[in-house]
């Protein structure tokens, strides 16, 4: 009549039993007495002894005892909470509610929601909280979300925790393997109607290969097999292939018992899952076989207790078989007790409950009870409307659609992960060689500008004691200046005023030995006379040439004209002089030798230019500065002449002018002249 | 009778010069001395008709000496007796109100000349020293000269050439382009470029 798979068969895991009241109670008091006992020393010691690692340790216990004892397990998660809330320990709280989630799972679905809410709500005050801890209470509100037909809900916590574990969030492998086969459980029950085609099969087998592929990661070999053999069978169970998925049931329950790793209530579930797969075969004789063994099972008042819930379902399929054997009166007994019994267990909306009223619908036709038989059948509709309601099955389509693009982004993601992975170690390799490069080249150039800098400092000292040299040069020559006109100014002096005027005594005496004798007349007596004279003055110029008087009385402006005059006064090249500006006070170690200079270049546009006339220009600045032109109208000079050893005289001239710290420029065209420029600066020598 | 003191520091000029004058009838040496505080001190009991002084003493110097005594005789002519042939000397020397300028080698004949042409108040200067003199005065008053570099330059002015690419392309340094455009701006006595290139135009320098 159904194709679904029984969805106890994924009842598993923790369970814990009620007392949930004392929790609240407790809880509320706490803080009650805490306020109202501040002084209460007896409260803070209390408080102290609870440290986190005995609430931790507490939680451990719980959790080893609720198969066997789930009152006292859920005691013990109440215990921890308590302790946690007092210590304001946020991990201690969410891992207590989260067990006691899932300890009510079995017993009410509405409780377990509601605690599993208050874990994660705990489990975001508590930054360091573990994400496979926090996947199991995802889990946990899935399924419990499915159990209440809530399959929105319920597929987006589904499929959240299937993009967690692929983005590799997750990654305790044994928690994929059971994320993955209740998703698969997930899918099969909604696939309840008419679902076929290959599209829900291929999901379906997806499912088995994750989870495949998940329990790989598990080490124990053994346990890592035999943990998919349950979603094998589920998906056999799916397939309708019933022998085959009762192969994998049973042995999953034989290799999970011999590694003792198997929870009553994933017991349950495989062996209702077994029954199922008879009652689709229409075997109600061996489905009741398994059905009796989970009655035997369960049978300690507080194991019906923790998992009532898994009982009633049972019951449900017990019904069917029971109608299935055609006892229907027994079967509308049971169903409707059942049913009264779920209405406690919080809300519940799934297949198997659809299920008992149809099977509760006909067992009343069967049974001629027509009126009810409507009735449970109206409900059967109304329910199977409300699970089976389009929107919803299409956003869980689309979840799983998503869920595939995720999962191809990953693939995506990896690959691009793998060529990011070689262009980073291309890039690190270009970044080292850019690296070294880099570093080769600012070494390089710290090397240049160290290079330089000491270039550059080389030259700055070679400069420096070149300036000493030139300094120094120019102290010797004008000490050596002025020793050699100190001599001339004695010298000039000495001819001038000592021989000078001796021979002028001298030619006196002579003249009046004509004048008052015989040798009047006398040729050779008149021409010792001349030569006394010529002598005289021939000593006269010598005396000017070597110290020129004038230069020391009236300057060197007057002294250059005057030499200029003098010079014309003696024939061939016409000099004339002209002065601009006035001349200011001048330093004799200057004028002096600007004088020597002036006189040797008039010396040598008289000996060489072969000039009519020649132009002596001085031009003083108001700045003290001073500029002479000596320019002829003679027959030049070749450039090279210039530079060349004939040009000696102007080579020595260009030497004094810069020693006299000024700047000389030699213009000279053949057959039109020379023109010599040189300006000074006597300030700044 | 001409009256004549003689003033050197020079005995033996002295000597030659009472020699030469001891035999003219109408000159009458009545002073000597050697050096210009002798010669003002004799010139406060006696002065003569005509000075002979030399220019280059040690102490006060000839252009002094003639200074003062211009001023203080004005009878008294000078003639300055010297070695010293340079032009603005000589030129220093007259403006001092001296009549004569005579070179210590001068012939006797030329000493009693100057002698009897000063005293008769009249200016004697040696020959050759009066044609230097000469030329210096008609120097001295002749048109600036613009000279060949200057011209070049002033050219480049005309062709609207900046400073800085005169001094380019003459390898000279800006400042002695500034130096030249300067002294063409005193020797045309203009004030600017503008200047510089109108008169350029006019006097036919470029």
């Amino acid at each position: 009549m159904s194709k679904n798979v029984n969805t106890l068969k994924c009842r598993d895991t923790l369970k814990y039993s009620v007392l949930h009241d004392i929790v609240l109670v407790v809880l509320f008091l706490l803080p009650v007495m805490d306020s109202a006992a501040q002084t209460n020393e007896k409260t803070a010691s209390m408080a102290q002894q609870f440290d986190t690692t005995s609430i931790l340790l507490l939680l451990q216990e719980g959790s080893h005892l609720t198969d066997k004892k789930p009152e006292a397990a859920l005691e013990s998660f109440i215990t921890a909470a308590e302790r946690s809330r007092q210590l304001n320990f946020a991990k201690g709280l969410a891992l207590s509610n989260a067990k006691m989630a899932r300890w009510y799972f079995g017993n009410n679905s509405d409780k377990s929601i509601e605690y599993s809410r208050q874990a994660l709500k705990y489990f975001e005050q508590d930054a360091a909280s573990a994400t496979d801890d926090k996947a199991e209470v995802h889990l946990l509100m899935a399924e419990a979300f499915d159990e209440q037909g809530r399959l929105d809900s319920s597929a987006y916590y589904y499929y959240l925790l299937g993009s967690e574990i692929e983005s590799g969030n997750i990654t305790n492998p044994k928690l994929a393997v059971d994320l993955y086969t209740k998703l698969a459980i997930f899918w099969i029950n909604l696939d309840y109607g008419s679902k076929e085609g290959d599209e829900y099969f291929r999901t379906l087998k997806r499912f088995v290969d994750k989870a495949k592929m998940a329990a790989v990661s598990i080490k124990d070999s053994a346990d890592a097999v035999s943990s998919v053999y349950f979603l094998q069978g589920a998906y056999f169970h799916a397939l309708k292939k019933f022998d085959s998925a009762r192969y994998y049931y049973n042995t999953y329950l034989q290799e999970r018992e011999k590694l003792n790793k198997i929870v009553l209530a994933r017991k349950i579930s495989t062996l209702t899952n077994i029954a199922d797969t008879y009652l689709q075969e229409n075997r109600p004789d061996d489905a009741m076989q398994y059905i009796n063994k989970v009655e035997a099972m369960v049978n300690a008042p507080q194991q019906t207790r923790y998992l009532v819930f898994y009982m009633l379902f049972t019951n449900l399929l017990k019904g069917k078989a029971l109608y299935q054997q055609h006892k229907y009166m027994p079967a509308v007994d049971l169903l409707n007790e059942t049913l009264e019994k779920l209405k406690t267990t919080g809300t519940h909306l799934r297949g198997e409950l659809l299920d008992a009223y149809k099977t509760l619908a006909n067992s009343y036709e069967a049974s001629g009870d027509y009126k009810n038989a409507l009735l449970q059948n109206n409900r059967y509709i109304a329910m199977y409307d409300s699970l089976m309601k389009k929107d919803k099955i299409d956003m869980i389509n689309r979840l799983e659609i998503r869920y595939r693009m995720v999962e191809k982004d990953k693939a995506l993601a990896e690959q691009k992960l793998k060529i990011a992975a070689v262009e980073n170690r291309v890039r690190s390799r270009n970044y080292l060689i850019g690296g070294i490069s880099f570093l080769a080249f600012f070494t390089a150039f710290g090397f240049v500008l160290w290079r330089r800098k000491n270039i550059h400092k080389q030259r700055l000292q070679q400069e420096r004691i070149d300036n000493l040299q030139q300094k120094m040069e120019i102290e010797r020559l004008n000490a050596t200046i002025d020793g050699e006109e100190k001599e001339r100014t004695r010298i000039a002096g000495e001819l001038h005023d000592g021989i000078g005027s001796l021979l002028t005594a001298a030619k006196m005496n002579f003249e009046m030995v004509r004048r008052n004798s015989q040798y009047e007349h006398n040729p050779d007596f008149i021409e010792g006379i001349k030569l006394l004279e010529e002598t005289a003055s021939g000593l006269r110029e010598t005396a000017h040439n070597i110290m020129p008087e004038i230069l020391m009385q009236e300057g060197l402006s007057d002294a250059i004209k005057s030499f200029c005059e003098r010079m014309t006064g003696k024939g061939g090249t016409v000099i004339s002089f002209q002065t601009l500006g006035t001349a200011g006070e001048m330093d004799t170690s200057f004028y002096l030798p600007v004088y020597r200079i002036v006189q040797e270049l008039i010396h040598n546009v008289r000996k060489h230019a072969k000039a009519a006339t020649a132009l002596v220009q001085m031009n003083f600045h108001e700045d003290g500065g001073l500029d002479i032109t000596v320019e002829d109208d003679g027959n030049g000079m070749e450039i090279t002449m210039i530079k060349s050893s004939a040009g000696m005289g102007l080579k020595n001239i260009n030497e004094r002018v810069k020693q006299l710290g000024g700047r000389i420029d030699i213009n000279s065209i053949k057959g039109r002249g020379t023109s010599v420029y040189m300006e000074f600066e006597p300030g700044k020598k | 009778m001409i009256s004549l003191a003689i003033t050197d520091d020079q005995v033996i000029i002295l000597n030659g010069l009472q020699k030469i004058l001891a035999d003219v009838p109408n000159i009458q040496i009545t002073g000597i001395y050697n050096n210009g505080d002798e010669l003002l001190e004799g010139l406060i009991k006696q002065q003569p008709d005509v000075l002979l002084l030399d220019i280059q003493m040690p102490g006060k110097s000839g252009v002094e000496l003639a200074a003062i005594i211009t001023k203080t005789y004005r009878n008294i002519k000078i003639i300055a007796l010297t070695n010293v042939d340079v032009i603005a000397q000589i030129k220093k020397i007259l403006q001092q109100g001296v009549m004569g300028y005579l070179l210590k080698d001068a012939s006797p004949e030329k000493i009693v000349k100057a002698i009897e042409t000063v005293y008769a108040g009249e200016q004697f200067i040696q020959e050759e020293l009066k044609q230097q003199l000469l030329n210096s005065l008609s120097a001295s008053n002749a048109k600036q000269i613009v000279t060949r570099r200057e011209k070049e330059i002033l050219q480049l002015i005309v062709d609207e050439f900046t400073n800085q690419e005169i001094a380019d392309k003459l390898y000279l340094s800006l400042r002695t382009v500034e130096n030249h455009r300067n002294n063409l701006l005193q020797k045309l006595d203009v004030k600017n470029t503008a200047g510089l290139v109108k008169v350029a135009i006019q006097e036919g320098l470029v």
